[in-house]
């Protein structure tokens, strides 16, 4: 336990240590969230959202770690650690804070380096600087504040040329607490050098069932040839509120594939911004959520196709349930200059219930006249014929049900390349299906 | 095996069954013909438990039990079949997955141990073969991107593995070139036994030049309007639906 007094003295301290631009970055950051203020039900970029619930709750944010013992979630990890792989790297992040202790040791790996805020600024700080440069424009006001006040954050860099052979594993634990309602700024920063390429995934649990907020930013960077495998799954308990923001800036010749899985979280919005900022560049932005109960969940994801001859692929799939949420949100921006863009975007989604909602809204700005845009969006009940074609052959109609919504999630699941992560994710979604009816 | 009693059954507000009435003995062909909009599929779908339809009257009682009131599993466990008149795909569903488990159902009903993957492939290997079928449909999605005579075979083969007692045949010939008409009738003639029936449901003969029935029965307007031997369908084959016409007005 740290004293009140010691604890002023230890932000007293952290604000010392940082540099100018780094406190001018928090600064601006700050004012940008203030402007922009909280969201309200008029707003355009939260309308449709049952935001009301979010706002409702008064939540403080730790200026300093919440005291946890190791010990406790020591368990924790090593369960889930179990389901990554022999071949796993693994870093566990506690409530915005990178746990060395719990994370697996990478100083024996070539070419990788995981940090934490004051051995980035000592170690790349023109690459922290430069992915803060290109993260600013595109954001709202929790990333803002994300922005604004984090008390640590957790830098992935990996070396140019160097192509990682095992999966890197990120696992976000975040707890609440009885008195106040906290919100943990998590911040996650991920730099591919040029010709690097790696796969890594991020999971978010939660330690309690507790209300807590987590509000995340994950930014990535990938230089020139750099490829990126991401898969992100969002597993909190039905008590948080999950805001997630990915910004994602990509060079030349570099790939970037995403997939984004919702199977937790009383409020889930994910925001992800792509900016393709030269030429052949790939880009996919994939997703499932599997929704019940009163679970909300909004994808809002925005391509930005700033030069030509590049690629961009989108499919994302809703299952609701019960009196669930969901709402899909693409943007497409194809600036003058992006000649032979190709683009494409689905959104499906299938509603199990009368009392579930789906918003769906595509939204395609092209100011190029040489392009290949298409967006398709198709929202229904479950197909009976299918559903009678199984259960003729003896599948109970539950199992029916389940194998048709398990193939629907399907196109995007089996783009995971990581069989072990893929295997959890295909396992968690039978796992939610079969406790259901 | 199976009796039909006065079984009526209605979609929407539009009575298609009015009354039929047919039963089923052990190891018998049946054959049930009549003109397109008589309500042959609907009997076949009726049979399988297709919810569609609502049963107003009538029973079918199938080994000593009603069916009526049992899901389209259940029917399927006790050992009813029903080859689709349009097999459905199924994309992400692959047909190794979805047969292993529709057969595992049935033996769970059964009593019967599991089959795992392994057993499962030398049970089915033969099966394959003798409906001309490629192993590689075994990967690929549920009829998904299958041509019309490999759906129909493919159906012929979910019934040869799950071998039920009652097999119903719901227009498997329209669409099959002769080959694969050749192909699935030897298919069908191959699971007769003394202890399993089938009732084929069609609109032409030809198929039953190659699977004999031993009873025909004309359905028109929702009734069987006439029964008898094998004789009837070369009848029809050679007069059309036309001729029973003009003898059931003449009745009246």
């Amino acid at each position: 336990m740290i004293n009140l007094k010691e604890k002023q003295i230890h932000q007293q301290e952290r604000s010392n240590s940082l540099p100018e631009w780094y406190k001018s970055f928090l600064h601006q950051r700050l004012t940008a969230h203030r402007d922009l203020g909280l969201p309200s039900p008029k707003d355009e970029n939260w309308r449709s959202l049952p935001i009301r619930d979010l706002l409702d709750h008064n939540y403080i944010i730790p200026e300093t770690d919440t005291d946890l013992e190791i010990e406790d979630i020591k368990e924790f990890v090593q369960n889930k650690k179990k389901n990554t792989g022999n071949d796993a790297i693994n870093v566990v992040i506690v409530n915005g804070k990178l746990s060395q202790e719990l994370s697996d040791d990478v100083s024996s790996i070539e070419g990788l380096e995981i940090l934490n805020l004051s051995e980035t600024l000592v170690k790349f700080p023109e690459k922290l600087k430069s992915i803060f440069d290109h993260s600013v424009e595109s954001t709202h006001t929790y990333a803002a504040l994300n922005d604004a006040k984090h008390t640590d954050l957790t830098f992935i860099h990996l070396e140019k040329n160097r192509s990682l052979p095992r999966p890197i594993h990120c696992m976000y634990l975040s707890s609440g607490d009885s008195t106040d309602i906290h919100m943990h700024n998590t911040k996650t920063l991920i730099y591919a050098s040029k010709c690097s390429s790696c796969f890594i995934s991020e999971s978010y649990y939660s330690l309690n069932k507790t209300l807590a907020y987590s509000n995340v930013t994950t930014d990535i960077h990938l230089e020139s040839s750099a490829s990126i495998h991401h898969v992100k799954i969002q597993d909190e308990s039905n008590e948080s509120f999950h805001l997630y923001t990915s910004r994602v800036y990509q060079q030349r010749d570099s790939i970037f594939k995403s997939c984004n899985l919702t199977f937790g979280g009383k409020f889930t919005r994910n925001d992800i911004f792509s900016y393709l900022d030269d030429e052949n560049i790939t880009c996919t932005l994939d997703g499932v959520y599997i929704l019940d109960h009163q679970q909300v969940c909004a994808n809002y994801t925005s391509l930005d196709h700033a030069k030509p001859n590049c690629y961009s692929f989108e499919v994302y799939k809703g299952i609701l349930d019960d009196s669930s949420t969901g709402l899909f949100n693409g943007k497409i921006y194809v600036h003058q200059d992006a000649q032979k863009t190709d683009a494409k975007q689905s959104n499906q989604a299938i509603l199990l219930s009368e009392n579930a909602k789906i918003h769906t809204k595509p939204q395609l700005e092209i100011y190029a006249d040489d392009v290949k845009c298409t967006h398709g969006c198709t929202v229904g009940k479950m197909d009976k014929d299918p559903l009678f074609y199984l259960q003729a052959r003896g599948l109970s109609k539950k199992d029916a049900k389940n194998l048709l919504i398990y193939a629907f999630a399907a196109e995007v699941l089996e783009n995971i390349d990581n069989d072990h992560v893929r295997k959890n994710v295909e396992e968690r979604l039978y796992h939610k299906l079969n406790n259901k009816n | 095996m199976i009796e039909i009693k006065n079984l009526k059954a209605k979609i929407e507000d539009k009575e298609i069954l009015k009354g039929i009435n047919l039963t089923i003995k052990p190891g018998e062909v049946h054959a049930i013909m009549g003109p397109n909009g008589s309500g042959k599929s609907t009997l076949a779908q009726v049979l399988a438990g297709r919810e569609d339809y609502e049963i107003t009257s009538g029973e079918i009682i199938f080994q000593g039990e009603n069916l009526i009131e049992l899901e389209p599993e259940e029917r399927a466990w006790r050992g009813l079949f029903m080859a689709f008149q349009y097999p459905v795909e199924i994309p992400g569903v692959g047909n190794a997955y979805f047969l292993r488990a529709a057969l595992n159902s049935k033996r769970k009903y059964l009593g019967l141990p599991e089959m795992d993957a392994m057993e499962f492939m030398t049970y089915i290997k033969k099966k394959m073969e003798a409906l001309e079928l490629s192993p590689s449909m075994l990967s690929r999605s549920v009829n998904e991107g299958f041509s019309g005579g490999e759906k129909k075979r493919n159906e012929i083969f979910q019934m040869a593995v799950l071998e039920p007692t009652l097999g119903v045949l719901d227009e498997t010939d329209s669409g099959l070139d002769i080959d694969a008409l050749k192909i699935v009738s030897e298919g069908v003639n191959r699971l007769k036994d003394p202890s399993r029936s089938f009732l084929i449901v069609t609109h032409y003969q030809r198929i039953l030049n190659y699977v004999t029935p031993d009873y025909v029965h004309i359905l028109m307007d929702g009734r069987i309007v006439k029964s008898a031997g094998k004789e009837l369908a070369l009848e029809l084959e050679e007069h059309g639906y036309s001729l029973i016409e003009k003898e059931l007005a003449a009745n009246v």
